[in-house]
């Protein structure tokens, strides 16, 4: 390959929107690597033979090369599996076993879809990487910002508020732009195999999105240890029985096996006690929330700062007042927020443009 | 840019006149080598031609050589049609999966397999073999050179073991035909396998000398076609393919390891003029076939910055490829895992000049520098 163009890596999925990004980046003028991280393989327990999952199916996998080999770019499989396993997986399992709901599709992209891919730069003689993320890096006074992508819809800005923003200069998004439905048009207009094959948005590593069998299966011992337990409502008083407390998160109605005229909901997990407290769909309902593990995108000089806080992935965004103590933020809702659980990420907007985020504490 | 293709343990490019007889026959002998009539007899008159040819290169009668679908092929037809009860047999730790699956599958049907760990050098030692050997052997399966350390083992004196305790020996030649000369009159091998794509010839095509005498149960069965073992139409052109490729690799082949070997000393002298740091884990190994450790360099990344220059290598043997693990072979061998996950296979033959060495060795330097940065 010569190396008169900026040379670009582009992690590739397999799915439509790497394989887009891919065609984006080569009309841009860039010459592209097409990369594909192998981050897990799940075993058949009877055969021991490695089966396909989300992530890195053989499907996945042949499917980026196909685009690659189509598109004239070279295409290669990168294994980071011992990296996600102790960085990502032992994190998940860890949440899971305090009582906490986590995100590890978050931690994933900022440990090894950024750092480890941006370290990978120098053995591709690489300039810069890209991903088929629905979100915008824009250049604002020799400040690189972190944007909502401009398909509200789609957005996953929120999945990449842990990426540090030192790696946003190196990075294009070149889906940022586009809405899902321009995607796939251009994914026809390529001929691509995969033009209908969604990203997939189950974790990669737990097969069936069964993360209760992964635990089983992937911390055995533990989870052999975490027996049945109460369950209590907010003044104390038995109400029922739990089955274990990794096997329930907050806001989870179905399965408690409660029976009042008014559903009753999972409020907090006490992982010491082996409790679950529930109550009613309004005591799911709070005002403020502590977050911690924070990463900055920008700098924000003046605190009590006023900004859009988005506390699950999905959601649209509350107006909060972000006060810090210490090495948290204390977050205060303008209107209670129902069901802010603790383990999931919050990311804090102005407009468009990430200012920060962090985990959410309790 | 460049292109350097030194992955020929991996593979070998098609001789360009192999590739011409081949669409030659392709195109003009489509008969079936069973009819009886002028179609077929020219199709039989093809394959029975390249069994001589095969026969003269490594010394052996045209009877004794069936054709088989590859070298995997090859090594299961001999060990499966050898093994037809419960035996003892005696193999290496490193063997192709193709051996060394087969073998596997038999122990789990109750064979018992021993399996000897290679030395420092990279070789199965003959007299451990020896030791090993009890009154239910029935096999020695031993590769005639190893395909990612390029070691070669002492096959004149396993095969005079095998000789005298009456013990059949098959020995996995696929890295090895073309590479060095062999001559079955002087070894007493039973069973060997080749594959043609290993030596300039087309793939999808292997060969199995079964010396006169051993007698194999057939694990295909249908027509009686290559003495029953290896049945269905024969692949004229794929055959015709190996019998050239083996006769114009082994005419030459006391040349090309010449010339081979003055490729190899150039290269490490360019590597020592570069100051790059190296381990080359083999002294005694296949002419071109370097397994080569740069300390504190991941091997993976190493082969795809390479790739990137058009330098084509590998990292472990193909066979094993897509995986940062560090080698078993490697590890058996001695070599400790940092430095097995350094050490790559570079593997060079008569397609080379040192154009082509030089460039590998500027390059190597160029990003051993970078990715150290």
């Amino acid at each position: 390959m010569s190396k008169n163009k900026k040379r670009v890596l582009v992690a590739m999925s397999g799915g439509v929107d790497s394989s887009v990004a891919l065609i984006k980046i080569l009309e841009q003028g860039y010459e592209a690597i097409g990369v594909t991280l192998k981050l897990w393989e799940n075993k058949d327990k009877k055969t021991n033979k490695v089966i396909d999952s989300d992530c890195n199916s053989v499907d996945a996998i042949n499917g980026a090369k196909l685009v690659c080999d189509r598109l004239g770019v070279h295409h290669y499989t990168l294994d980071f599996i011992d990296l996600f396993r102790s960085q990502v997986v032992n994190d998940f399992s860890n949440e899971y076993f305090s009582g906490r709901t986590p995100n590890p599709c978050i931690r994933c992209n900022s440990i090894v879809k950024w750092d480890a891919l941006i370290n990978q730069m120098k053995v591709f003689d690489a300039d810069m990487i890209a991903t088929g993320h629905y979100a915008r890096i824009k250049k604002n006074k020799n400040q690189y910002e972190l944007c909502k992508g401009l398909d509200y819809s789609k957005d996953q800005s929120y999945m990449l508020w842990q990426i540090d923003k030192k790696h946003l200069k190196k990075t294009i998004l070149p889906l940022g732009e586009l809405t899902k439905k321009e995607v796939r048009k251009i994914a026809l207009e390529h001929n691509l195999e995969n033009a209908d094959r969604d990203e997939s948005m189950d974790l990669c590593f737990v097969v069936d999105n069964d993360y209760k069998q992964f635990l089983h299966e992937f911390i055995p011992e533990k989870v052999k240890n975490i027996k049945d337990g109460e369950i209590i409502n907010e003044e104390g008083e038995a109400v029922g029985v739990h089955t274990g407390y990794t096997n329930y998160t907050i806001g989870q109605r179905r399965g408690l096996g409660l029976s009042f005229p008014e559903p009753r909901y999972v409020k907090k997990i006490l992982p010491l006690e082996n409790k679950l407290i529930v109550s009613k769909k309004t005591g799911l309902l709070s005002n403020k929330a502590y977050v911690k593990n924070l990463n900055w995108m920008k700098k924000i000089d003046n605190f009590p700062f006023k900004c859009k806080a988005r506390i699950r992935y999905n959601s649209m965004g509350a107006d909060v007042t972000l006060i810090t103590k210490n090495d948290e933020i204390i977050c205060e809702f303008d209107e209670p927020q129902l069901a802010v659980t603790p383990g999931q990420s919050m990311v804090f907007y102005a407009n468009d443009v990430i200012v920060g985020g962090g985990i959410i504490d309790k | 840019m460049k292109k350097v293709y030194c992955d020929i343990s991996a593979t070998t490019p098609i001789n360009i006149d192999v590739a011409k007889l081949m669409l030659d026959i392709q195109k003009n002998i489509f008969g079936n080598p069973s009819s009886v009539h002028k179609y077929g007899q020219e199709a039989h008159a093809v394959i029975e031609k390249a069994r001589i040819q095969v026969a003269n290169a490594i010394g052996c009668h045209q009877e004794e050589i069936i054709f088989t679908g590859c070298g995997s092929e090859s090594n299961n037809i001999a060990i499966k049609g050898i093994i037809k009860s419960k035996s003892h047999i005696i193999s290496s730790s490193y063997e192709h999966p193709s051996v060394m699956n087969v073998l596997k599958s038999l122990e789990q049907k109750g064979s018992s397999i021993t399996f000897i760990k290679p030395d420092k050098a990279g070789q199965i030692n003959p007299d451990l073999i020896e030791k090993k050997i009890t009154k239910k052997t029935k096999l020695i399966s031993v590769m005639f050179a190893n395909n990612e350390l390029g070691s070669i083992n002492n096959i004149l004196k396993i095969s005079k073991i095998a000789k005298a305790k009456g013990i059949i020996l098959h020995v996995d030649a696929v890295q090895c035909v073309g590479k060095l000369p062999i001559n079955l009159n002087e070894l007493d091998i039973d069973l060997m396998s080749l594959s043609a794509h290993k030596f300039y010839g087309p793939k999808g095509i292997g060969a199995l000398f079964i010396r006169k005498g051993i007698d194999l149960n057939p694990i295909l069965d249908g027509g009686g076609q290559e003495l029953n073992l290896r049945p269905g139409t024969e692949n004229i052109a794929g055959i015709a393919g190996l019998g050239l490729a083996i006769k114009k690799t082994c005419q030459n082949i006391d040349e090309n390891i010449k010339y081979t070997k003055k490729l190899e000393n150039r290269f490490i002298n360019k590597l020592n003029k570069y100051n790059i740091d190296y381990i080359l884990h083999i002294e005694d190994r296949l002419p071109g076939v370097l397994a080569i450790g740069f300390p504190g360099i991941d091997g993976q990344s190493l082969l795809i910055a390479l790739d990137l220059k058009g330098i084509a290598i590998s990292f472990g043997s193909a066979c094993s490829s897509g995986t940062t693990k560090a080698s078993k072979i490697l590890l058996d061998a001695g070599i400790n895992e940092r430095l097995a996950k350094s050490t790559l296979r570079i593997s060079f033959g008569k397609i080379h000049n040192y154009d082509d060495i030089d460039y590998v060795a500027a390059e190597l330097a160029n990003i051993i520098n970078r990715i150290n940065k």
